[in-house]
């Protein structure tokens, strides 16, 4: 699993029905920290509309018609960029429940708040209820929770609000006011707003201000139904009424390519942005003494650029602990290499420091690369924003190839290889000559299987079946580092009711595995079994049976999707299945050859047959694509038609016989 | 004996008569002993057709040169009967009717008439050989088999022409037509102008959909549609498998499957049988394939695959598929 940076977390934050991000802070009250101000005051003359409260009741009846338990009534954000460059923003969330299920799924809101940068002034916090009662918020009831990924800490802080009193027709009202300290953050300010959730949004508003000395903010969206417009010289509106949720898929490689977003930021370019985080890279990177002599005996006798980088790859990788500090300033700027090497321990941009540093002591020319793990798509990066990115890597060139990129948070990671996730991710590029992000360089296939299986098959139809398995490529490493965290009797055990899911109920094989333990460019999974026969051998004409591995793993590719595009990493799967047949018997026909095809990739078997023995080939290769929606069901189609034809058969006869 | 009874012998015997005749007209011409063996070896060649217009030829010239011995002016040119057969063996060999045997019971019997209507001058003018009771009794006998035979040959011609006779009555598509069976489901493009479509039931089982046969008779198609089957591609190849590994030993089989339509991902099974046998390879093409739950197959047959084969291929992959009624396009 590749360890990210907190960012990471805003998808979770979108799709629980975040989408205004950014929050602030003040002085402390009864035991709330100092960044969290409470000023109810403001609730008499309520910012709602009241015909926010009472909407139409027809339309409530139809948004329930349609399934829906509770309902965004307003999500409006007024930004405004002041005299000395702060953020202020008040953001209104009104929440209208339709049914109980609504309010139990959905009765809290939360926010997220930067502690450090932000100081939040709850302003409103009430229920309306059915009745036209209003219900304050119980401030007792308010909980802070820390960022919960247990190797991460930082400011970010989730305030969560338990609303009292929900049932169907309450309405909760939130409105907090933040303000950002942002010229005290080293990169230029960015907002993101995305007016599509997980529930129907009734109204979305943003507007958007700024002070006569500020710059004007660019904006971008690519929300075809967001009208935007400008009221007066130092200010833009948005709004969009009537958002239909998100529709649900499960296979959804990135749900922020998905989302419309509106995007407001400092203007700034792409350059200025790359150029402002690699200087802060940079200075992080500056080799001492400590530094220079690790890179010394790393690098030792080694000859070849790549084997410096090995070097100094699994020192990174395998030798300094993944811990991520990420308060304030420290999201983006990365502790001195000098500090991290002392620990032992930094986050993914403390390690391309350290490596930075180490690699420059080797005379290597590497660089780091910013990298949204959860993004595919490019042109979803409207406008320029370090926000886009969660992760950080670090690429060598190297003469005349393509540069070796590494991820120095996966330890045990075969060099050049990046986990499964990272590949076609967006990236941006901090070389010092990138001026616009692209996407990381993908293998084809993010899994390359090769399954042996060899069948010895007795005169008396017994089986001793041995199956090799070998699991390659970026999707390897999560399947080590599974292995991994378990011991050997979990490792067992997961071995055998995975063999058994596939199988079925079979006696039980003998497993070894390799290239778990250690690293090694495949993981490696044997197994020995032997199956009692059903009848003798030369009692039979024909040998029918199921190529379980390659149904299994070829058909976990088949998608559920039905709204999204299917992000498919790719598959290489070779299967080769042998049988020795014993001396009663020999092999007749062979079956039928596959030849598959089609635009996804191909299914494709041969046999070959040779005195007592046949071998099978097949080969599954599914190469790595954005599958659109209009394709989806043509996709599974392609997989479930050409996996019903892999059952392999062959005929059986006597020695001598001639065929019948 | 008189033409008439000697045509209506010929055909009732199925031209068994004939044999008998050449043999019995050789040794009335050639009474010595020693030319007995001679005159049966003539008998058996008769059976060949171009043995036979030497014989007839060679007859007729014996009756002629016995009549001029008896001084009597036989009037029979003796390569007329020959050449008469020559043509009649070549036009039904080489015309559409070859297939059939009717044809030939009931022609061949006419140039073997020119050398009997020789043959009873020659008698006529010759002196009466035989005891009447003998003749009496071959008289009886020829009534007899003219009896059973005539309705027998007709019966017999009937059922043994009858397919050879249906795929000549059978219209012929055009090269390039579309062709469909009953249920309509399907439609195959011709090839050429050689083949004939026949009734259900011709080389196939009272079940299959659509018949055709080559002309030459040495190739034949079928095609089977079974509508709400929920066989798989699988379960219906080792079914045909099956039905002719149990007709006769399989020599070779070959199968492979590819998506016949790359817009639905249908896949389609194409298998050879290879039979070898005597005097040639026989082979079956099967084209099996499962849309919607209904079978289709296209079975071909070939005792000649080497000639057969790339009009089989164009056939087989010409197969279009049509929506089930009711189903979206």
């Amino acid at each position: 699993m590749t360890r990210r940076c907190p960012t990471a977390a805003l998808v979770a934050l979108i799709l629980m029905g975040m989408p205004l991000l950014g929050v602030q802070a003040g002085p402390s009250g009864r035991g709330r920290p100092p960044w969290l101000r409470v000023d109810l005051r403001k609730e008499r003359a309520s910012v709602v509309p009241q015909e926010v409260l009472d909407p139409p009741r027809e339309r409530l009846t139809a948004l329930e018609a349609d399934g829906h338990s509770y309902v965004e009534a307003l999500l409006r954000t007024e930004l405004f960029i002041n005299a000395r460059g702060q953020l202020e923003e008040r953001r209104i969330h009104v929440r209208r429940f339709l049914t109980e299920e609504g309010a139990r799924q959905a009765g809290n809101i939360d926010i997220w708040v930067r502690s450090i940068l932000d100081v939040v002034t709850v302003e409103e916090a009430w229920v309306a209820l059915p009745g036209g009662d209003r219900r304050r918020f119980d401030l007792a009831s308010l909980q802070v929770v820390a960022e919960p990924d247990a190797d991460v800490f930082s400011d970010r802080q989730r305030v969560v609000f338990p609303f009292a009193g929900l049932g169907p027709g309450a309405t909760a009202v939130l409105v907090v006011r933040t303000v950002r300290d942002a010229p005290r953050f080293p990169l230029p300010w960015a907002k993101h707003y995305y007016p599509q959730t997980i529930a129907p949004v009734e109204r979305f508003e943003v507007d958007v201000s700024w002070a006569p000395s500020q710059p004007t903010p660019v904006w971008k969206t690519d929300d075809p139904m967001l009208a935007c417009e400008t009221p007066t010289p130092r200010s833009y509106s948005c709004k969009r009424s009537a958002i239909p949720p998100v529709a649900s898929d499960p296979d959804v490689a990135s749900w922020l390519d998905r989302l419309p977003s509106l995007v407001v930021a400092a203007p700034q370019s792409w350059l200025d942005l790359a150029s402002r985080e690699r200087a802060l890279m940079l200075k992080g990177a500056t080799a001492t003494p400590r530094v220079s002599e690790l890179a010394r005996q790393l690098v030792g006798d080694a000859r070849t650029t790549r084997e410096r980088i090995e070097r100094l790859h699994r020192y990174v990788a395998d030798r300094i602990r993944y811990v991520g500090f990420e308060h304030g300033v420290g999201a983006v700027v990365p502790r001195p290499a000098d500090v991290t090497l002392g620990r032992r321990l930094g986050d993914c941009k403390d390690k391309v420091a350290l490596f930075l540093a180490l690699a420059r002591q080797a005379g290597l020319d590497a660089y780091p690369v910013l990298v949204a793990t959860t993004r595919f798509e490019v042109d979803k990066l409207l406008a320029p924003s370090w926000q886009y990115f969660d992760h950080m890597i670090a690429c060598v060139r190297t003469d005349g190839a393509s540069p070796i990129c590494l991820d120095l948070t996966v330890p045990d990671a075969a060099t050049g290889v990046l986990p499964s996730s990272l590949p076609g991710a967006v990236a941006l590029s901090l070389d010092g000559r990138a001026d616009a992000p692209g996407v990381l360089s993908s293998e084809p296939h993010s899994w390359r299987v090769h399954i042996a299986t060899r069948n010895k098959m007795a005169c008396d139809g017994s089986v001793a079946e041995n199956v090799v398995r070998r699991y390659g490529g970026p999707a390897a490493l999560a399947l080590r580092q599974f292995l991994r965290s378990h011991d050997a009797e979990r490792r067992k055990r997961w071995l055998e009711e995975r063999f058994e899911s596939v199988m079925g109920k079979l006696p039980k094989p003998r497993f070894e595995l390799e290239g778990v333990d250690r690293y090694a460019d495949e993981v490696v999974i044997r197994s020995d079994a032997s199956y009692p026969g059903r009848k003798p051998l030369a009692d039979t004409t024909e040998l029918a049976e199921r190529d379980y591995w390659m149904l299994e793993l070829g058909s976990g590719y088949k998608t559920a999707n039905r709204h999204h595009p299917y992000e498919l990493f790719g598959l290489e799967l070779r299967s080769v299945i042998h049988y020795e047949i014993c001396p009663a018997m020999v092999p007749s026909f062979p079956g039928a050859a596959l030849k598959l095809e089609s635009e996804f990739g191909r299914l494709v078997r041969k046999y070959e047959v040779d005195g007592s023995r046949v071998s099978v080939n097949t080969e599954l290769v599914l190469r790595r694509q954005r599958i659109p929606t209009a394709k989806l069901r043509r996709f599974n189609k392609f997989l479930e038609n050409a996996l019903s034809q892999t059952d392999v058969w062959f005929g059986l006869e006597k020695p001598g016989g001639r065929r019948r | 004996m008189a033409l008439g009874r000697f045509y209506l012998l010929a055909v009732a015997t199925l031209g068994a008569y004939l044999v008998l005749w050449v043999y019995r007209t050789a040794r009335a011409l050639q009474p010595r002993r020693e030319d007995r063996a001679k005159c049966v070896a003539w008998a058996v060649a008769s059976i060949i057709a171009p043995f036979s217009c030497v014989l007839l030829y060679e007859l007729a010239r014996m009756v002629r040169a016995e009549g001029r011995r008896l001084g009597v002016e036989i009037a029979v040119f003796p390569l007329l009967p020959a050449a008469f057969l020559g043509a009649l063996a070549a036009g039904l060999f080489f015309t559409p009717l070859q297939p059939l045997w009717s044809p030939a019971w009931w022609l061949v019997p006419f140039p073997f008439l020119l050398v009997q209507r020789a043959v009873n001058r020659l008698v006529a003018a010759s002196p009466p050989r035989h005891p009447e009771g003998a003749s009496t009794i071959r008289r009886r006998l020829a009534g007899i088999v003219l009896v059973v035979g005539l309705p027998g040959a007709a019966v017999l011609g009937f059922v043994v022409d009858r397919p050879a006779a249906a795929v000549l009555m059978a219209r012929s598509p055009l090269a390039g037509e579309q062709v469909s069976g009953k249920t309509q489901r399907y439609t195959l493009e011709m090839p050429d102008e050689h083949w004939r479509k026949v009734p259900p039931g011709t080389n196939g089982d009272d079940t299959s959909d659509l018949e055709l046969v080559h002309e030459d008779g040495a190739a034949w198609l079928v095609v089977y549609v079974r509508e709400g089957t929920s066989d798989t591609l699988d379960r219906a190849v080792a079914d045909r498998r099956a039905a002719i590994g149990g007709d006769s030993p399989i020599q070779d089989f070959y199968e492979r499957r590819i998506f016949r339509d790359k817009r639905d991902f249908v896949p389609e099974s194409i298998a050879r049988y290879d039979l070898g046998g005597f005097p040639a390879r026989r082979t079956f093409w099967a084209l099996t394939t499962i849309v919607e739950q209904s079978a289709f197959e296209v079975l071909v047959y070939s005792s000649n695959p080497d000639t057969n084969m790339k009009a089989v291929s164009r056939l087989m992959a010409s197969l279009k598929i049509e929506p089930a009624r009711g189903a979206a396009p």
